[in-house]
């Protein structure tokens, strides 16, 4: 399965939900916003949400600024 | 005290979040500086050094009143999906518009920070537009219904303190909503001038995260905040052309 994150090219063995897909990543879900395929998702459904292929995915974070 | 939308502060200072050295910096100027509001950016996380430092992940935002701006957005559209990533997160009290029109001097595009702020006042967003020292955009933000506005004090970063404070002295006599200064701040004496013209607050980032001790210039600038807010309200004396004795002219018969 090959869906796309921040616009590059990722493979998984198979589809997954979001939750799998930040742990395989080694990403803590804590301090990120996901949007996928253009819809931000709540945290409480990244263990449900599958992500398929060809999926686009946004990875997102808060960083400094003033 | 003073009002922002439905949220009272004690302390006149926001603080960005931006360029600190370290975690524990950041957090120790944050501290002094006794700040009660935040500021802070959204960002594409960055996938091939997911550790990198990111001083703002161990900062408890609930702690604070989350200001995140939406820097980086040059359109309208990309200034509300900003604002709209940082309120489903749930850190956005109130929204810094912020549209950059000009790459040299990022000085915000005015027409496109207008239509973002109709947009994000339309899905109930507490507003606080960055503006350049217009006072005529500042009027029309105002009767558009923008809880704050933000003139800037000088471009971001540059540090040059006050450039034009007529203007932000007509910015700040005509508001009826709270003036806060932002950008371009350098140091104590621009925070404190800035308050002496009647601003509500100020937002600053690079004059404490870029100083050689950025905790302790956080404190000098809390306090210059409280010496420009003190002054305002003692009402300074009229700048003369020439000068008036302050010891009696009488009484110097003996000389």
């Amino acid at each position: 399965m090959q869906c796309i994150i921040n616009d590059e090219k990722y493979t998984f063995d198979e589809e997954l939900p979001v939750s799998k897909l930040l742990e395989h990543m080694n990403i803590d879900s804590e301090r990120i916003v996901v949007e996928h395929n253009g819809e931000l998702l709540r945290k409480k459904s990244f263990d449900h949400h599958l992500v398929r292929s060809d999926d686009r995915l946004e990875l997102l974070e808060f960083v400094g600024g003033g | 005290m003073f009002k922002i939308g439905n949220f009272e502060f004690d302390s006149r200072l926001f603080l960005g979040t931006g360029k600190f050295s370290d975690e524990n910096t950041q957090t120790k100027a944050i501290m002094a500086s006794e700040t009660e509001v935040l500021t802070f950016a959204v960002r594409r996380m960055n996938l091939y050094d997911k550790d990198l430092p990111n001083p703002l992940a161990n900062i408890d935002l609930k702690n604070y009143v989350t200001f995140p701006n939406t820097a980086g957005a040059t359109t309208v559209e990309e200034t509300v999906r900003i604002a709209e990533i940082a309120n489903h997160a749930g850190v956005c009290d109130m929204i810094k518009v912020e549209v950059i029109g000009d790459d040299r001097t990022l000085l915000p595009d005015p027409i496109a920070t207008y239509e973002a702020c109709e947009i994000l006042l339309d899905k109930g967003y507490t507003v606080c537009p960055y503006i350049s020292n217009d006072v005529v955009l500042a009027k029309k933000l105002e009767e558009l219904g923008v809880h704050a506005v933000m003139p800037l004090a000088s471009p971001i970063g540059t540090g040059r303190g006050i450039n034009n404070p007529l203007n932000l002295r007509y910015i700040i006599e005509q508001a009826n909503i709270p003036v806060i200064v932002d950008a371009g701040i350098g140091s104590p004496k621009d925070v404190c001038y800035a308050m002496e013209l009647g601003a509500d607050a100020i937002l600053l980032n690079t004059a404490i995260s870029g100083a050689e001790d950025p905790v302790k210039m956080a404190q000098a600038m809390k306090l210059g905040i409280e010496a420009g807010m003190l002054s305002n309200q003692a009402g300074r004396i009229p700048v003369r052309y020439t000068a008036q004795a302050s010891s009696p002219a009488e009484g110097l018969g003996f000389l």
